[in-house]
């Protein structure tokens, strides 16, 4: 299990490599100076320029990303172009939300389920036809969409809770109380219910697939209780590979957070990547992108070791 | 067969439990809910409470070095006093009017003396007298390169300043400033400059304490600057909001706020800050795209309850020509058509939801000096048709702008207009910054031909929408025009070396008359802002700097 883990993380720094410079890559190939950007109006070209000296702009492609990985072993990610501040320090500031969010949004994703279960377990019914329809209606909504609907309904109409912001936390990431709970409620619904359409979705294919297996029709043969059968034979299995899919999405969730956290106004991550964006603010795009990177492939590693819980049967050594 | 019966007696089941929630939501959204107070019948300001004004960007900055756009730009307004500050007159015309600054003069618009006022004070914990020093420390520090200040531009004319707004030689610093005593500034420009101190309302040349931020450190500095305004700051949570309360000790009792304090919550989407405002959380509200009408005709609108209300803004739409191109910058009569034929008013009604108002000259109402109809090509495609049919074949014309959905349109709307003509026009987007970089290697490279472009006036001044964007000299600053006219030089020099108001605005008039004649860029529109506010509070005037004086409003 150690060995397994030490490799997993030397791959986790491979990863690490290619991501800086696959983002280094696509910042300088999308079109935008920021040192115009920074700028503004009425610049006189030796402004421009002497920007792009101060911001080290004028220097080649390569010898900017070796001093970005030189700054990055010594843990500094840089500053921002635009609010002049070390990025790891902004990083620090909207990280707890962000994983706050993705981490509810992860538990809400996790209804899809029993529901996917539920609908396997009565295939053809009216209720499997509704909430198949239902996940494939909600899945095809954008997230954008949602969010409004969520907080034209929940926060305007019914007037139940926040529209936007976040509250203080406690142990970094715990909200601190019933207003930054509250406030964290509509954006995880938004961020996991799409999730929880998909997830639904795969887990009812996965068990229809398992309780048409051999092994189950053999323990039905035994004449055990469909209770049993689908508790103690069907569910593990059939609930992995939704597992890994939930595992994987904390990660993927990073990336729903941008515009989650935007319409909801909610600092964090991906707010912070989607202004520094528009700003052409390098050093806060890499360092966003490569938080998310983190947090997507620890995800993972704890997705794989999980599976030793649920399935014995599967070894992670070697 | 039983199964597929079921399956559709589940959709069906779906559809009416779908349908039933749409007639919920539909009562929901006949019944009132309950936004903000009723109506008061008009009542006298009183102290206390709080305004509630959304902010829908992160401010890049909130102090005077570095506050740019509109967000930080707003919250400095509050915080921040200059030498002028900017007020409306009787006839609706923004001015500078005395402000730390008691009174200024000036014989030859070169050499510039202010005389400060006595017993203006820093905010706490600073809590002392502001001095001419000040003003020194303060402009030196934003003109020094090292600074990275983004709008020292505005102190360009100081002697002493390239004209980027940076110190020629930071070791000498910006030395046409200088106190002559406590309460005496005197300022050498490096040409004689009429309006000069109409610039000096601007964030950037207020006065703030240097010396306390050099003890407490520029960051933190940042995030709690210290200036002499009826409003301090408490608090700036990135991406959250910024929080200001009232300065107890404002040196100023005729300008002190009403309000105990202000919340500016950060909200970055617009249909967001219009549902919270609808809520009741906001006083103010910009309205997303598409949804002013719905908005004009809200019952609350009707009742009174808010106000909608559109108000001019000091900013003009434009499409540039580059006078430099071969095909256009050579052919008087092919500009004049295509300002004959571009079509102001469907831009108008079809994109800006009729907001915004046609332009027929470069400066907008509201400027001092400004003038109507100065545009001799009004509105006319028949005779656009005409000239155009007598050019001969002209090549496909290019028009550039930076991406954005709405420039999108409006290209489009511009398009329809001069195809109808007998022009073929080629539309093309890019990304903002690329498109300056394009903008402005002329006809080097891909060459731009006609573009768009927009100009907001950073002070309220003729000068301000004609020298940047017509004088010859500019053209490597962003008259991406490259117009170039002697006799418009000449004209916009005469006006900055005239002192007398009324001379100057004919001047600047007779300049911008001949710029319009030879048509290097068509005026389209000029902005106007649509704003939602609530009537719970009083004193409410989106001036049209952009900015809201919060130091008049009140809770009803």
């Amino acid at each position: 299990m150690i060995t397994y883990i030490v490799r997993r993380l030397f791959q986790l720094v491979i990863v690490l490599i290619g991501v800086t410079i696959i983002t280094f890559l696509i910042m300088f190939a999308i079109p935008g100076d920021p040192a115009r950007q920074l700028a503004g109006k009425n610049a006189t070209p030796e402004r421009i320029a002497a920007i792009r000296l101060q911001l080290g702009l004028n220097r080649s492609l390569p010898v900017q990303y070796v001093k970005f990985v030189g700054r990055l072993a010594h843990g500094d990610l840089g500053e921002s172009y635009q609010l002049q501040k070390p990025v790891l320090q902004m990083i620090w500031e909207n990280a707890p939300n962000t994983i706050q969010l993705a981490l509810a949004a992860v538990l809400i994703e996790l209804l899809g389920i029993p529901l996917g279960i539920y609908s396997a377990l009565r295939q053809y019914t009216f209720w499997d036809t509704t909430l198949t329809t239902a996940a494939l209606i909600i899945w095809g909504i954008p997230v954008f969409v949602l969010g409004l609907f969520m907080q034209w309904f929940f926060g305007l109409k019914l007037n139940l809770l926040p529209l936007i912001g976040a509250g203080d936390n406690v142990l970094w990431i715990i909200p601190a109380n019933w207003n930054s709970f509250a406030s964290l409620i509509l954006p995880a619904v938004t961020l996991g219910l799409i999730e929880v359409a998909y997830i639904s979705y795969m887990q009812r294919a996965s068990m229809l697939e398992v309780i048409r297996s051999d092994y189950i029709r053999t323990a039905r043969a035994k004449g055990l209780s469909e209770r049993k059968v689908v508790t103690k034979h069907a569910f593990k299995n059939a609930v992995i590979p939704v597992m890994t899919i939930a595992g994987i999405d904390l990660g993927a969730l990073m990336g729903g957070a941008i515009l989650t956290e935007t319409v909801f106004a909610r600092p964090g991550i991906g707010l912070m990547i989607y202004q520094a964006i528009g700003a052409r603010d390098l050093p806060v795009v890499a360092g966003g992108v490569l938080f998310a990177t983190l947090v997507y492939v620890f995800a993972n590693l704890f997705v794989d070791l999980g599976y030793a819980w649920v399935d014995p049967r599967i070894r992670l050594e070697g | 067969m039983k199964k597929p019966t079921t399956r559709w007696r589940g959709l069906v089941i779906l559809a009416g439990v779908l349908i039933i929630a749409g007639l919920l939501l539909g009562a929901c959204g006949s019944s009132s809910s309950g936004g903000g107070a009723s109506p008061s019948a008009a009542s006298s300001p009183k102290p206390g409470g709080t305004y509630n004004f959304p902010l829908t960007a992160n401010p890049v900055s909130i102090a005077p070095v570095n506050a740019q756009e509109s967000e930080g730009m707003q919250v400095a307004h509050q915080v921040f006093e200059g030498l002028v500050k900017y007020q409306m007159n009787d006839k609706g015309e923004m001015g500078a009017v005395p402000n730390i600054a008691e009174s200024w003069d000036t014989t030859d618009s070169q050499t510039w003396t202010f005389h400060l006022k006595k017993g203006v004070m820093f905010q706490a914990p600073v809590s002392r007298e502001v001095t001419a020093q000040d003003f020194v420390n303060g402009w030196n520090y934003v003109t020094d390169p090292k600074n990275q200040s983004y709008v020292s531009y505005i102190l360009a004319p100081v002697e002493g300043s390239d004209d980027g707004g940076y110190q020629v030689d930071p070791k000498k610093g910006l030395t046409g400033v200088t106190a002559i005593d406590p309460y005496t500034l005197q300022v050498k420009l490096r040409y004689p400059f009429s309006e000069f101190y109409m610039t000096l309302g601007h964030t950037v040349a207020s006065a703030w304490p240097v010396d306390y931020m050099k003890q407490v450190g520029a960051k933190a500095f940042g995030l709690k600057p210290i200036g002499t305004g009826p409003y301090m700051v408490e608090s700036w949570k990135a991406n959250q909001a910024v929080e200001l309360v009232k300065n107890p000790s404002y040196w100023n009792k005729d300008a002190a706020g009403y309000v105990d304090n202000i919340h500016m919550p950060i909200i970055p989407e617009s249909q967001t800050v219009w549902l919270e405002f609808q809520k009741g959380s906001l006083d103010y509200s910009v309205v997303p795209p598409g949804q002013v009408a719905a908005a004009e005709a809200n019952p609350k609108v009707k009742s009174g309850e808010w106000s909608a209300k559109k108000w001019p803004n000091l900013a003009i739409y434009f499409i540039g020509m580059n006078m430099t191109d071969k095909t256009l910058g050579t052919n008087l009569d092919l500009r004049k058509a295509i300002a004959e034929s571009t079509d102001a008013t469907n831009v108008i009604n079809i994109v800006n939801e009729g907001v915004s108002l046609p332009a027929t000259g470069y400066i907008p109402e509201g400027i001092p000096g400004y003038r109507a109809d100065q545009s001799p090509y009004k509105y006319n495609p028949e005779d656009a048709k005409t000239i155009i049919a007598g050019l001969g074949t002209i090549p496909t014309l290019n028009y550039w702008y930076n991406t954005d959905e709405g420039h999108q349109k409006i290209g489009e709307v511009l398009q329809a207009g001069w195809t109808a003509a007998g022009l073929d026009i080629k539309l093309s987007n890019f990304e903002w910054s690329t498109f300056l970089d394009k903008l402005s290697k002329g006809n080097q490279g891909s060459g731009s031909q006609m573009f768009r472009m927009g100009w907001i006036g950073d002070y309220p001044s003729m000068d301000n929408f004609l020298y940047p964007l017509f004088q010859s000299s500019q053209a490597r600053t962003g008259s991406y025009t490259f117009y170039s006219n002697t006799q418009v030089d000449a004209l916009l020099q005469q006006a900055r070396s005239t002192v007398d108001a009324q001379q100057r605005y004919s001047l600047y008039a007779q300049a911008e008359k001949l710029i319009l004649t030879d048509m290097p860029a068509v005026p389209l529109y000029y902005y106007r802002d649509f704003r939602v506010v609530n009537n719970r509070i009083g004193g409410f005037v989106f001036n049209p700097m952009g900015f809201v004086d919060m130091w008049t409003v009140w809770v009803k």
